[in-house]
Order: structure tokens, then sequence, then C-alpha cells
């Protein structure tokens, strides 16, 4: 694909042949004996008011991909194309300058709230922090603003001289949701926003996330290791391991009919329960190996069940499936083999019988 | 069982808890804030609480240096050189009589086998003591003339010691309250340069990293590579003998950072390297926040408690480094007086075994010293108020 | 069945600056031979210092047992009441890793980064055990290829850092098995981990629980784990159990408002509908409701229950709820033990 290439109109944000290669330095004077190959060449459109899930095991790069995005990290090369109201802009290039008023638009959440608020700071200063870098409103307008904040993510105002600490793990999270959407952005990068809370605490802020992006009209680039969450809150996902794609779906498409290997091992990893009992997991033999050096061909075919000579030696590009242009898969095989989905024909009907 | 004996004692100091069970299970329980458990933290080291008021008594005593000594650092009295420390009585020993405080004068005598001055309580007159005594006059606070101190002799031809007095018969302890001045100051004045230039280089090499972060360390290494008093020594040994004393303290000050600022220069650095992987700095960034906006706002208050904990402990290693200097006659010069300088006296063993007043400022330098280290230490319980 | 734990109104609270918390308070459950004991609820709930009172790792100047009993029954001999130990006496040190043994959910802060994996779990051996050096070394080996670590020969001399985190996790699992114990205890054992790796290590556990007859007590806070592994759940809240029940109980007929709650907001695919999250927050120990501790985010809430803690009513040969809302039934008090 070139940079030229049209992008459609309802695409906010457009990656190309994204690399981030962190550095390994060694020794007195910090020679660089090596690459960690967090993200290594990921392409992928992100849709207005959309919820794009990311999903992978950790290492597999889906974190870097989100700090890229907001620019927490430069990436070593690829493009990230943003649309603005001037057009579209390749984010990944920008200097600090350039960025700051892109950085209204994009805004990231955090995974754990106890990390991600400044103790010292009271919760309607936290909240307010980036109207004050924006030098966005008055103060009594920022007040407001932060109040009117409070009230929407259902905390009240009474909250605004709190501090940190003393506040619930859900209370502190929904937060960390009022200063990322304190200025008003268009994209933002959910980053295991849920994973460290509680199960009960959970649900609250899943719902509170999917009611805003309703109301707001936001986009969410969703990462998470938990795929139920994953299918819970997003419309597309896309399935990462070890820095790169491996698949991108629509949500239902992904459980029903999965097309790599490696969406059917994490599918059928996540413990299930159909009538009177859970059922058994599929486990996916050995570790994720290591970024520094990833094997040879597909990355995958260490642990694939299904792995031909091809794939030790030959890397399958993402491409979509010719019956299906929603889905893209990088595998060789993906035409040959048949893999399971989450439910198996059997499992769903006795699901709709006993949901009816 | 003891265990919940001690729990409840240490409750009923604050006079706001019951015996568990009669509590209402509400009431068990109290939400403080992060202030009010730092404080619990403090006074709950009791050896921190008493090394502050100590340190706040030293400081204020000799802030005042002119008030509370008798006399000033300069007064001699060349009758009585090398007197003992004198007996501050309140019975006369003959008739068993109680008196307010009062002092025999000494009378020195010429031993004619040894050639020593020897000293001898003259019985005969009962020199009351007196309080808020008109005598020398000083500047108070530096501006304000005065001539009342807070005890002295009620007449002024015969003098009081009560630490004794040196070769020119200065007396010991009002020298000792002006030497504190310089050697507490030191301490102060030390300390500020070292978090001054410290924190600073430490949060830029830590937050930039690199080629400065690298320079920086290295720099470190080699000024921590080498012994510290020696390296003292050489740099006070450097300072030019034609200064005048005020420059010469001024002097010994920045050699005294010089070494101090690496330490606290690396735990900044630490710090800045932990927060700055924290989220809300992350947070910070990706809203586009300034570098110096992060440093003010994010680093810094959470920097500070650990600081002002480091340089508290800091503050003792100045101190000593100024007496070891000055004890060695290359710190500060007279007619400044500091507790290492009047500690030169003595230097020489025979001075120990003759006069041993003489060590009775190196008794204030450890009393300093102890005292910073405890407050430290509490300080240190006190900026993790949740940990137990 | 033979019973190989007993817990009885089980309350260990923490005296700290602030004041009491009451962390584990009135727990009761048993344990058998073979069976395996889920504990779940959320963070603060009590579970894990319910283990580690158990265990006696409680630092004793901050924890106390305020009441109730632990009853251990050893293979041979009389019943021991764990909560009268010594916590640094050998008696529990001899239960302690050799009849008890525990897994925890970071196994890199449960390894010491110095000794090799097979130094930790030689000492394991040699501290219950009187062999030889070269006994405990074949043993460690043993238990590592049990585990499933490829190549154990070398593995064994290996630093814990050069392992991967699953790795660990099945080497902290090798040392709890090290001398075979007849109850394992396994806090959070795979919330540290992805969903691949904790595949792995619940087959592991569980087959390995098959094989030697082991009890076991899996705590955790994911309902999916408990729903695989464990035979018999106890359901915690704010330092209480308020449902106890078979696992197939828990999940289809649910009986206590929390459980259901619980339930309710636990994404689960194909599901569709909108989540169903429990009201507020946990409470902090400051805000401890009077009555049931459930009560200020129970959708079910009476007067009674702002009022009055709620008994253990008990609903079935193996069900008891703690909730207002079974009051027909007969009331059992498990202090009568």
């Amino acid at each position: 694909m070139t940079p030229t290439e049209a992008v459609g109109a309802d695409v906010i944000l457009e990656v190309r042949d994204l690399r981030l290669h962190f550095p390994i330095k060694a020794g007195l004077l910090k020679k660089t004996v090596g690459y960690v190959k967090a993200v290594d060449g990921v392409s992928f459109s992100v849709y207005a008011g959309e919820t794009l899930g990311l999903v992978g095991e950790s290492g597999s790069g889906k974190t870097t991909i989100g700090r890229c995005i907001v620019r927490l990290y430069k990436p070593t090369t690829g493009i990230m194309r943003f649309r603005t109201k001037a057009g579209l802009v390749n984010i990944a290039e920008l200097d600090k300058r350039e960025l700051q008023p892109i950085r209204r638009d994009i805004q990231m959440l955090f995974q754990d709230p106890n990390s991600s608020l400044n103790a010292r700071m009271r919760v309607g200063d936290i909240i307010a922090e980036p109207l004050d870098i924006h030098a966005i409103g008055t103060a009594a307008e920022r007040r407001t603003r932060v109040e009117d904040l409070l009230e929407h993510v259902g905390l009240g105002a009474e909250m605004y001289n709190r501090f940190p600490h003393q506040l619930s793990g859900g209370q502190r999270q929904r937060v960390g949701v009022a200063r990322a959407l304190s200025i008003e952005p268009r994209l933002v990068i959910c980053d295991e926003p849920v994973s460290a809370l509680d199960v009960s605490v959970q649900a609250q802020v899943l719902n509170l996330l999917s009611d805003l992006q309703e109301e707001l009209g936001l986009t969410y680039v969703f990462i998470a290791h938990d795929l139920s969450v994953v299918e819970y809150i997003s419309d597309r996902v896309m399935v990462m391991y070890l820095g790169k794609l491996m698949e991108t779906a629509p949500t239902r498409k992904i459980f029903e009919r999965p097309t790599h290997p490696y969406t059917e091992a994490l599918l059928n990893s996540i413990p299930k329960r159909i009538r009177g009992g859970h059922r058994k997991r599929y486990v996916l033999a050995g570790d994720i190996p290591s970024p520094v050096n990833p094997p040879s061909g597909c990355v995958f075919h260490t642990r694939c069940q299904y792995a031909k000579d091809i794939c030790k030696t030959e890397t399958p590009p993402l491409q979509p499936l010719p019956d299906d242009p929603e889905t893209s898969v990088a595998c060789h095989l993906a035409e040959e083999v048949t893999l399971q989905p989450y439910y198996t024909a059997e499992e769903r009907r006795v699901l709709e019988a006993d949901r009816a | 069982m003891n265990k919940l004996a001690g729990n409840g004692r240490r409750f009923r100091l604050f006079g706001l808890r019951k015996k568990h069970d009669e509590r209402d299970v509400q009431d068990e329980y109290q939400l403080l804030t992060v202030r009010q458990l730092m404080i619990r933290k403090f006074l709950r080291n009791r050896m921190a609480l008493l090394s502050f008021i100590a340190l706040v008594i030293i400081y204020l005593v000799t802030l005042l240096a002119g008030f509370f000594a008798p006399y000033t650092a300069r007064d001699a009295d060349s009758k009585l050189t090398y007197s003992p420390p004198m007996a501050i009585r309140l019975q006369d020993p003959e008739t068993g009589h109680f008196h307010l405080p009062f002092f025999y004068p000494l009378r020195g005598k010429r031993n004619m086998e040894t050639f020593q001055l020897e000293y001898v309580e003259e019985r005969a007159k009962r020199i009351p003591i007196q309080f808020f005594v008109r005598g020398e006059p000083y500047l108070a606070l530096g501006v304000i003339a005065w001539d009342v101190h807070l005890f002295g002799s009620s007449d002024p031809a015969e003098r009081l010691h009560i630490m004794g007095s040196d070769v020119r018969g200065r007396d010991l302890f009002s020298r000792i309250i002006y030497g504190g001045q310089v050697s507490l100051s030191v301490g102060i004045f030390g300390v500020l340069i070292t978090i001054a230039v410290g924190s600073v280089i430490g949060t830029l090499s830590g937050y930039y990293g690199g080629v400065f972060d690298n320079v920086v360390q290295r720099v470190i290494e080699t000024i921590r590579s080498f012994p510290q008093l020696p390296l003292w020594m050489a740099l006070a040994a450097a300072i030019p003998p034609q200064w005048p004393p005020e420059w010469v303290y001024a002097g010994i000050v920045v050699v005294l950072a010089f070494i101090n600022w690496t330490g606290l220069s690396r735990e900044a650095r630490g710090l800045v390297l932990s927060l700055k992987e924290r989220d809300y700095v992350h947070a910070a960034e990706a809203s586009g926040a300034s570098t110096a906006r992060i440093v003010r706002v994010h680093l810094i208050p959470n920097m500070a408690s650990h600081i002002i904990v480091t340089a508290t402990l800091a503050v003792p290693v100045t101190i000593l480094g100024e007496s070891a200097l000055s004890f060695l006659g290359i710190g500060v010069r007279p007619p400044m007086v500091s507790w290492g300088l009047l500690l030169n006296d003595a230097i020489k063993i025979q001075n120990i075994v003759l006069y041993p007043w003489t060590l009775f400022p190196g008794l204030f330098i450890l009393v300093a010293v102890i005292a910073y280290n405890f407050l430290g230490d509490g300080l240190r319980d006190m900026v993790d108020p949740f940990s137990r | 069945m033979d019973t190989v734990l007993e817990v009885r109104n089980l309350k260990t609270y923490f005296y700290i600056e602030q004041g009491v918390i009451r962390a584990v308070d009135g727990v009761s459950f048993s344990l058998q031979a073979g069976k395996t004991l889920g504990i779940v609820g959320e963070s603060g709930c009590g579970k894990s210092v319910t283990s580690r009172t158990i265990m006696r790792l409680l630092s004793p100047t901050l924890a106390r047992i305020v009441a109730g009993s632990i009853k251990y029954y050893p293979a041979d001999g009389a019943p021991v009441e764990l909560t009268q130990v010594d916590p640094s006496g050998d008696q529990i040190r001899d239960i302690r890793g050799n009849e008890i043994a525990m897994i925890f959910q970071e196994p890199m802060t449960s390894l010491n980064p110095v000794y090799t994996i097979g130094q930790q779990i030689m000492e394991a051996i040699l501290l219950h055990q009187d062999v030889s050096k070269e006994r405990a070394r074949a043993r460690a080996i043993d238990v590592l290829r049990l585990v499933g670590i490829p190549l154990p020969e070398q593995r064994v001399d290996q630093y814990p850092h050069e392992f991967s985190g699953g790795m660990r996790q099945r080497a902290m699992i090798a040392m709890a098995l090290s001398c075979n114990p007849r109850i394992l205890i396994a806090d959070e054992p795979t919330t540290a981990l992805d969903v691949t790796i904790e595949a792995q290590i619940l087959e592991l556990i569980q087959q390995i629980q098959h094989d030697n007859n082991m009890a076991l007590i899996m705590i955790t806070h994911d309902l999916n784990v408990i729903g695989e592994v464990a035979d018999h759940v106890i359901v915690m809240y704010l330092g209480q159990v308020v449902e106890s029940a078979p696992v197939d109980d828990i999940f289809e007929n649910p009986k206590h408002p929390y459980t259901q709650g619980l339930l309710n907001s636990l994404p689960m695919i194909g599901r569709g509908d909108r989540l169903e999250p429990i009201i507020g927050s946990v409470p902090g120990p400051h805000e401890r409701p009077r009555g049931c501790s459930f009560a200020p985010r129970c959708p079910h809430v009476m007067d009674r229950c702002r009022a009055e803690m709620p008994p253990s009513f008990v609903l079935g040969p193996a069900s008891d709820v703690a909730c207002w809302l079974y009051d027909e039934t007969i009331e059992v008090s498990h202090d009568a033990n």
C-alpha cells in the first residue's frame, strides 16, 4: 500500500506499516546490541464512531500501539494519518509543538487508576489538567466544566476537592474517564481500562464508556487482554501476536468464524459455561517467544498446531478474505483449515434454547 | 493479648479511642487524611520528637546567642585562663544553709612544683547568680542593641564560667553558644545549596537521561570515589588565606556542599526515574504538558518529602564536616568561632588531661548530629504513612 | 468423606493507626480430601487474609485472630488447632509447606532471585524430609518434570529470572508440591497470567490434585476460574461468607443478591445484553454498614437489613446463605460448634 492511496471519509485514523523497535543497550558505552520489536509492521484503520478492540497476550505490542497513537512513543517507522478538521495529518512525524493541537483530539485512558492519578492533586485539578495545559476557558469556566464532568461520569460535584486515595478503585477510574474527556477528544485510546477493577465495578465502567460513546460520538481503540470484555464493547477486533496483526474482523465474526489459528487458540482458552458446567478449555502449549528474536516466517508457527513448512520460512501478509472483505487475516492456511469457533453449533443451540 | 493492650494504650494517647469491645462498628475505624496520618506517625517516634524539640531549643539559643550567653565570644579575663567549670551552688557547704543560686569565685595559684596554675574556690565570697543581668552589650538578632543576659554573675568583677574558660580566659559556654551559630548554620546553608544543586541536576539527569545523564553520573562517581575527608581538606586548603573570615565561611559551605549534592542528586534521579514512568505523568504528556509543567506539578510535589528526608540526614554530615575541617585548622578562622574550632583547643593530649572541659564543644556536636539523625529517621517514617 | 480442614467462625482483625479493620469477620467452611473449595470475592473481602490466617503467615504485631477455630486433621494423629500454634514455632513449620502448601499470585515476588529454582525446591524438601541432598535434587527434578517444565535436568540449575511468567508459576507449584502436601492453597494463582497460560496452569493444578487426592482451596476474584475448578464455593463480602453452595448452584441458582450481582456484571461471550453492575462500590472500613454488609448496594434491601446482621440460613444439605430474604427457613449458628 502506498501513502497516496485514498483514505475513506469515515476513517478517523489510518495506520500504515507501523514499527516500533526499542533498542537494547548494554555495556559501559551503551552500545545497541539488539532491538525489541514491540510493534513490527502493523496496518489498520479506525472508523469514526466505532470501538476497535485490540487483543493479545502480554508482550503482543497492543499497549505499545496505543502509546504510539497518543504519541507517548515516536514510531521507528510508519505512517499514522489522523483526520483533523484541516484534513489528514501524519501524526507519526510531528514534533512536540506540532502535536499540541492534535493532542486535544486524542486522549488516553489508563489501566490502573492508582498510578494514573497524581496522589498529591485534588480530583478537580486532575480533571482540569488537560484544560489547563491547553489554556481553555477562564478558571471559573474550567471549574464549571469539571463539575459537569464529575456529574457526567457519576461522581457528583462534591468530589471536586477530594484526593484520589479517598476514592474507591471504581471512582478513581471514573476520574480518569473524566480527565480523558475534559478537552472533548474525538478518539480515546482505552488501555485496559477495566482490568485493574473488581468485577462489579468493571461492569459499571464498561457501561459508562459505552453510554459516553453514544452521547458524545466518541471513537474508541479499546486495548484489553480479556476477550469477553472486548466482545462486550467492540464493533471490530484486531488480534495481535508478537508485534504483528494476526487477524482483524467484526466482533461477531471473530467469535463465530475465527480465521487465524492463533485467534482460535485464544478463543478456546477462554473459560465458558454451558448448561450445568464449565467446558474444558483448549490449552495452547508453550510461551510467547521473545520479541528480540521473533521466529522466522509466521511468528506464531512455533505454537501453531496446523503449521506447515511454508509457515517457518515465509511471513504471511495480512490480507482480506476473498469471500469476506471485512475480515483480514495473516495466515498461509486461512483457506485450508477449518477452525473451531468459540461456541460449537451444538453449544450455541443449547445456549439459545436456555435463553428462550 | 499483650499486643492489644499496647494498641489500646497508643490509641488513648490521642484521647480518641475507647476500649475495642465497647466501640460501635463504625467508630472503630477513622478515615485519616494523609497529613493526619503523617503527624501520627511522627509523634509515634519518640526519639524523633525528642530530637526535634532538642534541635528547636539549640537553634533558638544560638539564634539569640547574645541573650543566652553570659559573655560575648571575645570577652577575655587574663586572670582566669583555663579556669575549670565553676559549680553553681544552692547550699553553703560549711553552714548547710540554702540560698538562691550562687557560686564561689576561683583564685589562681601557681603550683611551684609543677608550675601549673591551680584554681581554688574562695569560700569567703559568695556571689549570687543573677537572672536578666545587665552585662556586655550585644546586637540581638544582629540588629537590636541590648545588654541583658539570661543569667550571669551579679558582680562584674567576678566572672562566672560554667563550662570553664580557654587559654585567654574567655568563657567557654558563651563561645560554644556563639560557635553554634557557625556550626549549625553551616549545616543549614550547606544543605540548602545541596538541595538546590542536587535536586535540579538529579531531576534533569533522571528526566532527560541520555548523554547529559551519562556525564553527570560519571562526574558524581568521580567525586564520590575520593575519600570524603581528604577531598574536603584539599578543597578547603585551596581557600586563599588572605580572604576575610566571612568569605572563608562561605567558602567552607560551598566545599561541604560540593560532595553532598552528589548523594542528593542520585536520590532525586532515582525518584524521577520511577516517577516519570507513572501513568499520571504519561497522561500529562499525552495531553501535551510541557516538561516544566510535568516537573513542577507532577515530579516535585511527589519528590519533596523524600528530598526533605535526605536533606535532613545530610545536615549532620555537613556539621561534622565543618567541625572536622575547623578542628584541623583549615575550616573557619578566628575571630569566628565554631564548635570544631573550639575543639581545636583539645587537639593536644596534654590539654585534654589538664583541661578536660575543652571537650565540651564535642558534646554539642554529638548532640546535634545524633538529634538530626533521629529526626531524619522520624521524617522517613512519616513520608510513607501507609507503611506500618 | 475425610475432612482435612475445618474452619469455624474465624475472625482476623487488623489493628492499625486508623483503628480496627475487620478483614475476616466470621468465616466457616470445611474442606475434604480430593475436593476443591473455591473462595470468591472482590478486593478487600478478606479471602487472602483467610488463607494467610490458616497458614499463620500474618504479622502478629498487626493482625490478630480474635475468634474462631481452624482445625487441621493430619493423616494420623490428633487434630491440630492452628489458631493456637505459635506462628513462628516448630509445629506450624512442620505443617506449613509440608502438609499445607501455598502458591501465590505473583511468582516473581515469592521466588528468591539469588537462588536457583532447584536450590529453592531442595530447601523445601530438606526442611521437611530426612533425605540426602542427592535425593532432594532428584525429587526437585521429578516435580519440575511433573509440572511440565521441559528439560528439568537443565532448568533445575537456572535462576527465576530465566523463567517466563508461566514457567515461574509452574516452578512455584513444583515447590509447593515437593513435599506432597495434603492441602494446597492457591491464592489468585493465574491472575497475573495471560489467558492461554491460565488455562495451562489450571489444567496442571487439577491434574496434580486428582493424582494425589489433594484438597485444594482456590482463592480468586474470577468466577470463571471458580466455575472450572471448584466443587464447593463460598462467596465472601467484607470479611463475611454471604453464600456457601455447590458450584453448580452458584452459577445456575445463586441465592444471595451479591452472588447474583457478581454473575450479572460478568461479561459473557454471546450474551449480548447490557451488563447489570452492582451499584456503588465496596465500602471502606470507615463506612462499614451496621446491619448486613451488602445492604447499601443490594437491590432487594429491606429495613431489617440495615439494622441487623443476617445469620446464616440453611437452604440445603450444603447450601447456606446470609440474607434476610431467606428467613423462613431454620436458623443455624456455627458458633455452637
